[in-house]
């Protein structure tokens, strides 16, 4: 076990950390040294700054910058003396410094300080089983950013590569929860059975539905990127978001895999030669259980996704009717039933594999199961 | 062993190729119909009027622009045929006869221009289906945890929307759907019982200080909502065509962050205080201290297992909007000073700390609470 997992592991920093490039950025941090007062000229107001560029190609250099701000505080960057900012370098052709532009406030220390809080809060609850869990997420995280994104980037069929990535995160994660015995090739089976059945459904709603795609948050970007880039291979949105919603469902049928295999397995140990039937109704009473508090997580997640985009909409006074018919609406509609759906229906499906499996047919009856 | 192993191969190799075939043939033919108007275009030529159709025959050119014929409705009359236009340039294709559109117009029928498929049957259909599996495989008596999320869908549809708009405090309302969220999810599930109390409790107790993650990591980080556009377009318009104005962005985003994270963090929850009061009822002497620590050992597992599903859930959700904004990114530190990406991780990240920080006070407090009520039980 331990040596599958430092393969696992080795696997997995390898493929986070390919191509993280240290090359000279065009994006830098650069140190405030000098601010001079707001001067509002005729198109506007700016700010002339000196900063000294603090890391890249470019380090140590001292510049003159120009901060334009626009009417709306929003658009704008306020800095401080001797506090960082991110700075844009636009080079000449000849990789020479042309000008630089004021990008942004700098917030990656920021992020890696709550890394730091989040693992701090993960250790203190969960002790030594800390690793495992920051281990499945750290892996989690390299299958789907490091593998899938750019598989579905390159051109791949979405549903596919979703259906296979999913498919290796389930069998990574499985394994580290339940060890490689009959329960993790049992739990597999389940979780595929569960992942297939919501990219079917997708795909019958989204076809039925007459989703195109085109109105999420995102697509315009990469529709006008299907234009632009020469090699840029991502034309077929509606699949990209069958493939979001297959993602979506993996983790709650995981989840819910995971608890009722396990209760299965409990109460087939402890009760040995029971009857298939009463092992599949113990199972269902186990399942119903854990169904009982997931029934809405997934669906207030996808709510407060488009909960900003609903807010804009609304605004705008349009008659209830027409948002119905929206395509942004139906998206998060059907995103949210479909993967609660596909958790609901995974429960039976897993009580009729795992009792198949583990019972045998006759076996003594208990009256003590309800 | 052998017979397992065998369903796991041929359930997964099934699985991998019927994705395959699913994907590979008839996914890429064209849509029927593209007639698609994009909401703020659409709204730039308003009409007055919505009504719905079916469409009975193909397409016609008039002028260098395309018409359909369309069976309307009994509203108005008893099943007019006319003629609607397309919006802007869009076409539909002889395969799309029997399609449900809806069209609007303003004054007279005659002008009505076909805007957009009618969606209403596929959606209530999923909803409908949704609500039959859950109490086909749950039981009839999960129909009272469907009436709770109905219910907050409802408070958060028609209270929390329309006042954000009036320019009430996002933040304040977010609390309070959280609030009913809460009470309406874990009271269907358990009813009134110190088990709910303490779930409540619980689950309040860790929103609150995922929260304050929130309002001090927001606040330090700049972060504002701006890199999304409908954010920049609600300021937009609020601003230009409303007549209060929406100031409180960061609000907004603190009302998505802690709405999101609301539904597992009440999942964990119940499951631990659901567990101790079964402990506690079958050992009623138990020490406060041993049960609470029990609770921490029982819950650590599923809040792992839970973490792990929000962050696919976040993942899947935000797949299309991850990868057009990670578009042009390719650089580390452009990655990590994006604000986009900023607030996927927090909210991801925020959830998971919620998530974990729900077991230890749901279990201190429900030992509490049903120590109380196991020893008056048992006379003490």
């Amino acid at each position: 076990m331990k040596y599958r997992l430092s393969f696992i592991l080795c696997f997995c920093l390898v493929i986070f950390f390919q191509s993280v490039r240290l090359r000279a950025d065009i994006y830098s941090k650069a140190r405030i040294i000098k601010i001079e007062d707001i001067v509002s000229g005729s198109n506007g107001s700016s700010q002339n700054i000196r900063l000294k560029i603090t890391g890249g190609k470019y380090k140590n250099r001292v510049v003159d910058v120009k901060n334009y701000l626009w009417d709306d505080k929003h658009y704008n960057t306020f800095p401080k003396e001797n506090n960082i900012v991110v700075v844009r370098i636009h080079e000449t052709d000849g990789m020479k410094l042309e000008y630089v532009s004021i990008s942004g406030y700098p917030r990656d220390k920021i992020l890696f300080s709550f890394f730091v809080v989040f693992l701090v809060v993960v250790f203190l609850i969960c002790g030594k089983k800390g690793f495992r869990l920051a281990f499945s997420l750290l892996i989690n995280i390299a299958i789907l950013w490091r593998i899938m994104v750019p598989m579905l980037k390159a051109g791949f069929n979405p549903l596919f590569v979703c259906v296979v990535s999913a498919l290796a995160a389930a069998a990574i994660i499985l394994l580290l929860i339940l060890g490689f015995n009959k329960k993790y090739f049992s739990a597999l089976s389940c979780v595929t059975a569960g992942v297939l059945f919501s990219g079917f459904t997708t795909i019958l709603f989204i076809r039925w539905s007459d989703v195109s795609g085109n109105f999420i948050d995102g697509s315009r970007m990469l529709l006008v990127a299907a234009r632009m880039i020469s090699d840029w291979h991502i034309t077929e949105l509606r699949s990209l978001v069958a493939g979001g919603v297959i993602i979506a469902s993996l983790g709650t049928v995981t989840d819910i895999v995971v608890d009722v295999i396990t209760g299965i397995y409990s109460v087939s140990e402890a009760i040995p030669g029971i009857t298939r039937r009463e092992l599949f109704s113990s199972g269902m009473n186990i399942g119903r259980d854990v169904l009982g508090g997931m029934l809405g997580s997934l669906l207030l997640v996808f709510t407060a996704m488009s909960l900003v985009s609903s807010i804009l909409y609304s605004a705008l006074g349009i008659p209830f009717l027409r948002i119905v018919n929206w395509e942004f609406f139906a998206v998060t509609v059907l995103q949210a039933f479909i993967s609660s759906m596909s958790f609901v229906v995974s429960v039976p499906i897993t009580v009729t594999l795992t009792s198949f499996i583990l019972s045998k047919r006759g076996g003594v009856k208990h009256s003590c199961i309800e | 062993m052998y017979r397992i192993k065998l369903f796991f191969i041929a359930f997964v190799f099934a699985g991998v190729f019927s994705s395959y075939f699913l994907s590979a043939d008839s996914w890429y033919e064209s849509p029927e119909a593209d007639m698609y108007a994009h909401p703020l275009l659409e709204l730039y030529h308003e009409k007055e009027n919505y009504i719905f159709g079916k469409i009975v025959a193909s397409t016609k050119n008039k002028d260098e622009k395309s018409f359909v014929t369309v069976k309307v409705g009994s509203l108005i009359g008893k099943d007019k045929i006319i003629e609607a236009a397309i919006f802007e340039d869009g076409y539909v294709s002889d395969k799309a006869v029997n399609k449900r559109v809806l069209m609007s117009y303003t004054g007279d029928i005659a002008s009505a221009v076909v805007v957009d498929s009618d969606r209403r049957l596929p959606l209530t259909i999923s909803g409908v289906l949704f609500v039959i599996l859950v109490l086909l495989v749950g039981g009839f008596d999960k129909i009272k945890g469907l009436i709770a999320l109905f219910i907050s869908a409802l408070f958060i549809v028609f209270v929390f929307i329309p006042l954000v708009i009036k320019g009430w405090n996002p933040l304040a309302l977010a609390v309070a759907s959280v609030f009913i969220i809460t009470l309406f999810t874990v009271v269907a599930i358990g009813r009134f019982s110190r088990k709910s109390i303490s779930a409540v409790i619980g689950t309040l107790s860790s929103v609150a200080v995922v929260l304050l993650l929130g309002v001090a990591y927001y606040s330090i980080a700049h972060i504002d909502g701006f890199s999304l556009e409908s954010i920049q377009l609600i300021n937009y318009f609020s601003k230009n065509y409303l007549g209060s104005s929406i100031t409180g962005f960061r609000q907004i985003m603190l009302g998505v962050l802690i709405i999101g994270s609301t539904g597992m963090i009440i999942d964990v929850s119940v499951c631990v205080a659901s567990t101790l009061e079964q402990i506690a009822a079958k050992d009623p002497n138990i020490p406060v201290k041993d049960l609470s620590r029990i609770g921490i050992l029982a819950g650590r597992d599923m809040a792992s297992s839970t973490i792990t599903s929000l962050i696919f859930a976040y993942f899947g959700a935000e797949l299309i909007p991850l990868i057009a904004n990670t578009l042009f990114i390719d650089s580390v530190v452009h990655l990590f000073n994006n604000e986009w990406f900023f607030i996927a991780v927090f909210q991801a990240f925020a959830g998971a700390i919620g998530i974990l920080l729900a077991v230890p006070f749901t279990s201190a407090v429900s030992a509490r609470l049903l120590k109380h009520s196991f020893r008056a039980k048992s006379g003490h």
